[in-house]
């Protein structure tokens, strides 16, 4: 039969090429880019060997910005325009405290969004993150010769709705296309978890440079559920740094006001006694002091465990929320995985094994574990593996809620709620003929409204008049496999379509980021052309992916031969665009090939649909006399 | 037959032939988890990841209301409530349409004694033993629950349900007040 010749290997127009995609690890402190390459998980490094790229960027008049090691570098000497550890202000207010403790220059501005000013232009926590995954992704491009189709980004599983919606937007402005968004300790599970054909529960604590997750998880044949996660988005190594610094700062007696350049120079020599003390018993150091003189001290082990006890005791807490909403206790955990170069700390080590009673696993380098495990979701993700050896089932970290009367919030997800997930509520007006309606939406666990983050405000217009409480208002809340929240509302009882006006309280909107992207793109070496350029290629080539995987496994059943040349023709011409066309071109011929797809895919949704009713028993009567045919 | 009407009829089915379980208030956990994982694994969109966008859309909303379902089912009041609405539509979440001095009393007690922990010494370890006594008395209800719906006692199998949603929720701000002292 003719339909099959297309399925012979080898042969097919456009060969089996493997799909590139990477797994990025977005750090507080490092970020790391992985792949898959020969079956196994690998950090792709940079020219001169390193894997890890200091979170950093530093801003220039009128050059391109310098990120990683030798913005580093310039971080005491340069304070207000080399920034660190962006991450702990992605989708922050720039009302919060966190952003008023970072220490640089905010721009005046009407924006929710905290805008730091720099020699080089003022930039938004989430462009300057697209700094970071920008120098990655051209790492990846490079060293894989071939540009990405996709990149699955790592995040903190208790980032809330904003942090993760930042972090999108900042890939976005990389040019990025987002395979999914995946929390950082379920990434390290995986890369755990198939690497040891592991069985059983676990938990993972990862302790990052900014974050700290918990989350404990049930691994099943090549299901990885999350059964539970909780955490502190702003804990982290910084807060170790910090807490050292105090110390330093004490111990040698400084009273004199310290400037942002000598407290940056403080923290860092701070780190680097904490990381010498994960070998040594004590180290010396030596302090310069405002006035221009020294101060000589030592730190030993004992003086550090006393220091940072406090810290790692807070960290405790949530191991305790895990096993309590996950309905276990400690001697039902299988294993504990250490994540996050706050781990390699050895305090932090001791007290976790002491608090579940058993030996931490520390085998796979903590700091490369999670981009790693995020190369080998990316890998199935772009089909290379087979997604029946892996699935992962998350869960969302913060219980999603609504504003009700008297500032009380009514909670519509729970947290630890499967994803993905929908729940609709209803609500109704409160006076005759009342046309409009102000909708609160928030994430936390608090019962009120002010304890909780506030995610969007939404303002339903065109409810048609009628008496109090007889409109019916479905306000329906939907979290997708990024963990990212819809919220659509409409009116029941009229049909009447009511419009939504969601205005994220701390995010930038569509427009935002369209007038950014423009700005920072007239700024850079690409130009608006490639960029859409390469957007369509990538858009294109996923289709091409999908027709031909679907083709090569059911052509047959579902296509006449007609049909197949007539969608043949148009995969043709899509791909003699992406030859020769430009981006409108491309467009063009791939939408033409969506529709002349349309029927193919709807038939095999049928027949999916139809395997899942089988043996199932679903009354309806157009289904049974359907599936009697 | 359509992908649309099969499709509409597996979003509309109840949730125990959603995962060919008998209809009644004592399942099997074990058996709902694998048949919850079987359905995962044919209908997540990550199966779709490499599809068309429609595929993936279709996906979501099956998986959707697989976990709905799933979470509905494998935890006891929510499963108990869910039963009873198939079984009737006199049920509301309501706590108002509450008309039973015995167990206003109840309420009325167990709220003082957290508040009471709440102002008191030591409210962490007394906390711990006020929710142990809580689990217990869910333990109770749930018998009682249980066997008044075996026995197709619709209005003693309410009483019971109203009383188990407020233990449960007093239960619930004891882990609250828990986590407020821990400081999460």
């Amino acid at each position: 039969m003719a339909l099959l010749q297309i399925s012979e290997p080898g042969e097919s127009p456009m060969p089996h090429q493997r799909k590139n995609a990477v797994g990025i690890d977005l750090g507080t402190t490092n970020s790391l880019v992985s792949c898959v390459q020969s079956g196994q998980p690998t950090t792709i490094s940079d020219e001169q060997g390193e894997a890890l790229l200091p979170s950093t960027v530093t801003y220039r008049k009128n050059l391109p910005p310098i990120v990683g090691h030798q913005a580093l570098e310039l971080a005491s000497t340069d304070p207000y325009n080399t920034i660190l550890s962006i991450k702990r202000l992605m989708g922050l207010s720039k009302e919060d405290d966190g952003v008023k403790a970072s220490g640089y220059r905010l721009a005046e501005a009407d924006s929710s969004v905290p805008i730091i000013d720099t020699v080089g232009g003022q930039f938004t926590p989430a462009q300057i993150s697209a700094e970071i995954l920008s120098a990655l992704k051209h790492r990846a491009e490079s060293a894989l010769g071939t540009t990405l189709m996709g990149a699955v980004i790592t995040v903190p599983a208790y980032f809330d709705d904003g942090q993760r919606q930042a972090t999108k937007d900042a890939a976005k402005f990389a040019g990025i296309h987002v395979l999914r968004l995946l929390n950082e300790p379920t990434a390290a599970a995986i890369a755990y978890g198939l690497d040891q054909g592991e069985e059983g529960t676990v938990v993972v604590y990862d302790l990052g440079g900014g974050t700290f997750d918990i989350s404990l998880l049930r691994l099943h044949k090549g299901i990885f559920e999350v059964l539970a996660t909780a955490g502190d988005s702003a804990l982290g190594g910084d807060d170790l740094d910090r807490a050292i610094s105090h110390w330093m700062l004490a111990e040698s007696d400084q009273k004199d006001e310290i400037d942002n350049q000598q407290m940056r120079q403080i923290l860092l020599q701070a780190k680097s006694l904490k990381h010498q003390l994960t070998d040594a018993e004590e180290v010396t150091f030596k302090l310069s002091l405002v006035d221009g003189q020294h101060w000589n001290g030592t730190l030993n082990q004992q003086q550090l465990n006393q220091i940072i006890d406090p810290l790692i005791s807070k960290t405790l807490a949530p191991c305790r929320r895990v096993l309590r909403d996950a309905g276990l206790t400690r001697d039902q955990i299988d294993a504990v995985i250490m994540v996050g170069g706050s781990t390699r700390t050895s305090r932090v080590r001791e007290r976790v094994s002491e608090f579940f009673g058993k030996e931490v696993l520390t085998s796979v380098d903590p700091e490369q574990v999670v981009a790693l495990g995020a190369a080998i979701q990316a890998d199935t993700l772009s089909g290379n593996r087979s997604a029946d050896d892996l699935l992962l089932l998350d869960v969302t970290p913060l219980s999603l809620g609504i504003e009700t009367m008297g500032g009380l919030v009514d909670k519509i997800i729970p947290r630890n709620s499967t994803i993905p997930i929908a729940r609709a509520q209803e609500f109704t007006t409160y006076k005759d003929g009342q046309t409009a309606m102000s909708l609160h939406i928030v994430q936390g666990e608090r019962e009120t409204v002010e304890a909780c983050r506030s995610l969007a405000k939404i303002n339903l217009t065109g409810i048609p008049p009628m008496v109090a409480g007889a409109a019916r208002i479905k306000v329906i809340y939907q979290v997708d496999t990024d963990g990212l929240l819809t919220v659509t509302a409409t009116e029941k009882v009229s049909g009447v379509q009511t419009s939504i006006d969601v205005k994220p309280s701390y995010g930038l909107d569509d427009s935002d980021i369209e007038k950014m992207l423009k700005e920072s793109i007239s700024s850079s070496q690409e130009d608006m052309e490639t960029r859409r350029f390469r957007e369509q290629q990538v858009e294109a080539e996923r289709v091409l992916l999908a027709l031909d995987s679907a083709i090569e496994k059911d052509a047959a059943v579902f296509l006449n031969d007609e049909e197949r040349a007539t969608l043949m023709d148009a995969r043709e011409h899509l791909l003699t665009m992406i030859k020769q066309g430009n981006h409108l071109e491309i467009k063009k011929a791939r939408e033409k090939l969506e529709i002349a797809s349309e029927d193919y895919v709807a038939r095999r949704m049928n027949a999916n649909v139809r395997e899942l009713m089988a043996g199932r028993n679903i009354e309806d009567v157009d289904t049974q006399i359907d599936l009697e045919e | 037959m359509t992908a649309q009407h099969a499709f509409k009829a597996i979003l509309e089915a109840d949730f125990f032939s959603l995962f060919n379980l008998p209809e009644k208030f004592d399942i099997d956990l074990p058996t709902l988890a694998e048949r919850y994982r079987d359905l995962q694994k044919q209908t997540h969109p990550d199966r779709f990841s490499t599809g068309f966008e429609r595929e993936r859309l279709l996906a979501t909303q099956l998986a959707a209301y697989a976990n709905e379902a799933y979470q509905t089912l494998k935890s006891d009041l929510p499963r108990a409530k869910y039963l009873f609405s198939l079984k009737t539509d006199d049920w509301q979440d309501e706590q108002a349409s509450v008309n039973d001095p015995a167990l206003l009393m109840e309420q009325m007690e167990l709220r003082d004694e957290l508040d009471l922990i709440r102002s008191g010494e030591d409210p962490a370890g007394k906390l711990i033993a006020f929710s142990n006594k809580l689990e217990q008395r869910i333990q109770q209800i749930r018998q009682s629950y249980g066997d008044s719906l075996e026995k197709n006692q619709l209005n003693v199998a309410k009483k019971h349900l109203h009383e188990w949603q407020f233990v449960c929720k007093i239960l619930q701000q004891a882990d609250l007040l828990l986590e407020e002292l821990e400081d999460i």
